[in-house]
């Protein structure tokens, strides 16, 4: 008798805990009812002896599955999506920008890798991001750093394709979104590559580290604008 | 007239719906699709596509009543609108079409005319 109750009471929190993922995580357009038909097709394959806690948990994973497939395609969640980029990208470019604006005598290594282009190497190595912070922190930074023209026309050149892509081809968020990173990282794999290929002396490297950050840094909030402003629905 | 065109599991459920009549609703869709041609089709799938043809005109759909069996839940009734009876005849002749003069070498022995 304890048994029974100990499996009924087990397949009751299973169900329960199915609906709970699924009134989270579900497609909301039809969230309810499909909840409804779970629980009634769950029940009725307890009482003919079907085989049922499987069949629940893989209806439920799926159901998740698609419902997230779908949250995915939302511009609310491209547009979520844009400013987690923004708040991640922007202060790290800033930050970056200043440390290299006022670094004064770099390390032999730190010096390769900028004179190689290779900035991403620097971007994911956590020594160098606490040598940037005890050297500068935040503390120097300046306008006159983030003024750099190829950048701004760079970013207008954007500006300007952004919004005749909007116009003509009335494309989807996601589709608008792979055209704008585009324009992001070009400049850094233009660079990249101009750097590893023609290997210029210091002087012309800077300004092309430069065009490689910066572009991206004017580039992103614009694509930002165009987003919140085409696909305000 | 542009006539819609249907996919494989579009077409399955749009027939589904004519033959459930008016009790064709998720799970007894789901369950007659498992009855009749052994596919165990996941609900989220099914409302997936019943959404997507639902915007295409293909049906239609109105909720029930909230029962305990459901946990207070109602059910979503669909049926097949004219354009959607229009696209299934399409699809049939054209299935029927082109099944014209086909022979099927099944296992390379036995042959099967259409």
């Amino acid at each position: 008798m304890n048994s029974i109750n100990s499996t009924e009471e087990q397949r009751t929190s299973m169900l329960k805990l199915a609906t709970w993922l699924l009134s989270l995580l579900a497609n909301p357009i039809y969230r309810d009812v499909l909840i409804g038909d779970m629980e009634e097709e769950y029940t009725e394959r307890q009482q003919t002896n079907q085989e049922s806690t499987n069949w629940l948990l893989r209806q439920t994973a799926l159901a998740i599955w698609d419902g997230q497939n779908a949250m995915v395609k939302t511009t609310g969640f491209v547009k979520v999506l844009s400013i987690v980029l923004c708040v991640l990208t922007l202060p790290t470019i800033t930050f970056f920008v200043g440390w290299l604006s006022n670094m004064r005598e770099p390390s032999e290594q730190l010096w390769q890798l900028l004179m190689a282009g290779e900035v991403h190497s620097i971007l994911f190595n956590a020594e160098y991001w606490r040598l940037a912070w005890s050297e500068s922190g935040i503390s120097h930074l300046e306008l006159a750093m983030f003024i750099n023209i190829p950048s701004i026309l760079w970013a207008m050149l954007f500006a300007g394709s952004a919004y005749l892509f909007l116009k003509k081809s009335n494309p989807s968020v996601w589709v608008f979104s792979a055209f704008a990173l585009a324009y992001m990282l070009l400049p850094y794999l233009f660079g990249y590559t101009l750097i590893s290929s023609v290997d210029p002396v210091p002087q012309i490297v800077g300004p092309i580290l430069a065009f490689m950050m910066l572009a991206p840094f004017f580039t992103l909030p614009l694509y930002v604008c165009f987003l919140f402003r085409q696909f305000s629905k | 007239m542009n006539q819609k065109t249907l996919g494989e599991f579009e077409h399955i459920v749009l027939l589904a719906l004519l033959r459930l009549e008016s009790n064709a609703y998720g799970a007894a869709i789901r369950q007659l699709l498992q009855a009749e041609i052994n596919r165990d089709v996941a609900l989220g799938a099914l409302y997936s596509t019943l959404e997507r043809m639902e915007k295409k005109s293909l049906v239609v759909s109105k909720f029930g009543e909230a029962t305990a069996q459901r946990g207070g839940r109602p059910k979503r009734f669909f049926s097949v609108t004219v354009e959607g009876k229009a696209a299934l005849k399409h699809a049939k002749q054209s299935m029927d079409s082109m099944w014209q003069g086909v022979v099927l070498a099944v296992g390379g022995e036995s042959h099967e005319q259409y």
